[in-house]
């Protein structure tokens, strides 16, 4: 197991100065909106920002992490590592998970900070509620995106020509199956349960049904792209 | 044998790298593996390391298929420089550690101050020729059983190759590992190779044992090279 924690330590420290820096992005942030907003004003609202831009900076980050090994002929040493090919994109992926994790922390706490500070008095919602649903939206398409990436650069590796061109096409066709195939899957999926928020708006209480579909298909279609991806490392994938 | 590599085919796009290949090498030996830029070394040497996957052909090292147990007991040092150049030589060295069974933590410092490189400097930072010596210290740190050394010393100065040289040798050891080395420079470890194998265009035009080879020819190594390079 030691040469597996070994590779995780790599790949976690390999891009430590890009997670600082969104760390440190992220909690100025948070302290410029606490001390500035007002309850009046949508400015707090940019709290959410820190949220879309890791889900959209980490996958460029986990698709550079890959083509950066190719590009620096590292692929030669790791490749050549006496280990099981899978690790490799498996490891990479919970590196940069890791890096979501955090992210999430200190996001979800600016943003509940912000929430208290001042929003409370008009929407009322308990605390582990505001963590859950950050975290199942949160993660849940985390978690896509990443297989996607992961996908993809799997894909690229496992031919000589054209990497570019078949990154592109396994994006659009990933899209393309998602989107047509997730009506009826959620429907289905729907049927597995649902989760009952109360929510108090102005002094009125209302409550909001949380269905499971929507968030387990996003898991789902994650998890079939990433073992697309383990597999062609598993058979494919090449220096 | 050691190595069996039988009706090995590798094609890239719009060309055969490996055309057909087929050689064993015993236990112990130094085999050369020698030709022109593009004959197919590098290549070869690639799928020996389990890094490039034969498009046919079989290859068979210590009798199985190359898994990642017989990957813990190949040293394999590549044409390019493949360290991470982010990390220090002590970090690189710190790194590698666990994956080769039986690394000697000891015997790499040593080796680091034989090559005089400097422990705490970034392998990014390093000269050509210096990370030329990383490599045959990454490669000696440990007992491995074959060594597959793709072009050691190109590009490399003159005194570096002098100490990559003198530490193959004195660390290698005779009778229990076996070496596999490419290199243009042939007149510089002709005296070291015991078996031959020259390939052009992807396949093998001559090979054998590099004594009975001078002798039915009379001609060196070298001159042997220049000679099938034509």
């Amino acid at each position: 197991m030691k040469p597996i924690v070994t590779l995780f330590k790599k790949e976690f420290k390999e891009h430590r100065l890009i997670l600082f820096f969104l760390v440190v992005a992220t909690v100025v942030l948070d302290l410029y909106l606490l001390l500035t907003g007002s309850s009046d004003s949508a400015k707090p609202l940019w709290v959410l920002a820190p949220y879309s831009g890791t889900l959209i900076i980490l996958p460029f980050l986990l698709a550079h992490a890959f083509t950066s090994e190719w590009k620096s002929d590292t692929a030669y040493v790791l490749l050549a590592l006496p280990i099981r090919p899978f690790w490799i994109p498996v490891l990479k992926f919970l590196a940069l998970l890791c890096y979501a994790g955090i992210l999430f922390g200190i996001s979800t706490l600016g943003g509940y900070l912000v929430y208290v500070r001042f929003y409370a008095n008009h929407v009322s919602i308990s605390t582990a509620d505001f963590w859950l649903l950050s975290a199942l939206f949160y993660f849940s398409w985390t978690l896509l995106f990443f297989s996607l990436v992961t996908l993809m650069e799997a894909a690229k590796f496992s031919v000589h020509r054209y990497r570019g061109l078949l990154g592109t096409a396994v994006f659009f066709g990933t899209l393309f199956f998602w989107v047509r195939l997730s009506d009826p899957a959620v429907r289905w999926l729907d049927r597995i349960g649902h989760y009952t928020l109360t929510l108090r708006i102005e002094g009125e209480l209302i409550t909001q049904t949380i269905r499971f579909g929507e968030p387990l298909w996003i898991a789902i279609t994650g998890a079939v792209l990433l073992g697309l991806a383990v597999l062609l490392f598993e058979t494919k994938v090449e220096v | 044998m050691i190595i069996e590599v039988e009706g090995l085919w590798k094609r890239y796009p719009g060309t055969w790298a490996l055309r057909d290949l087929s050689f064993t090498a015993k236990k112990g030996r130094v085999l050369g593996i020698l030709g022109e830029n593009g004959s197919g070394k590098s290549t070869l040497f690639r799928i020996l390391a389990g890094i490039t996957r034969p498009t046919r052909g079989k290859v068979r090292i210590f009798g199985t298929p190359i898994t990642p147990t017989v990957k813990a007991r190949i040293a394999y040092l590549p044409e390019v420089q493949p360290y991470y150049p982010w990390m220090t030589v002590r970090e690189l060295l710190e790194f590698l550690a666990p994956f080769y069974p039986g690394w000697d933590p000891q015997k790499a410092l040593n080796l680091v101050d034989f090559m005089q490189l400097p422990l705490e400097k970034k392998v990014g930072d390093l000269s050509k020729g210096q990370k030329g010596r990383l490599k045959v210290v990454v490669a000696f740190s440990w007992p491995s059983e074959i060594v597959l050394m793709d072009e050691p010393l190109g590009g490399i100065d003159p005194p570096s190759r002098k100490r990559i040289l003198g530490a193959l040798f004195s660390e290698f050891r005779y009778g229990e590992q076996t070496i596999l080395i490419s290199t243009h420079l042939v007149s510089e470890v002709e005296e070291f190779i015991e078996d031959v194998i020259y390939l052009k265009d992807g396949s093998i035009v001559l090979s054998g044992h590099a004594d009975q080879l001078r002798e039915e020819r009379g001609k060196s190594l070298s001159e042997l090279f220049e000679e099938v390079a034509t």
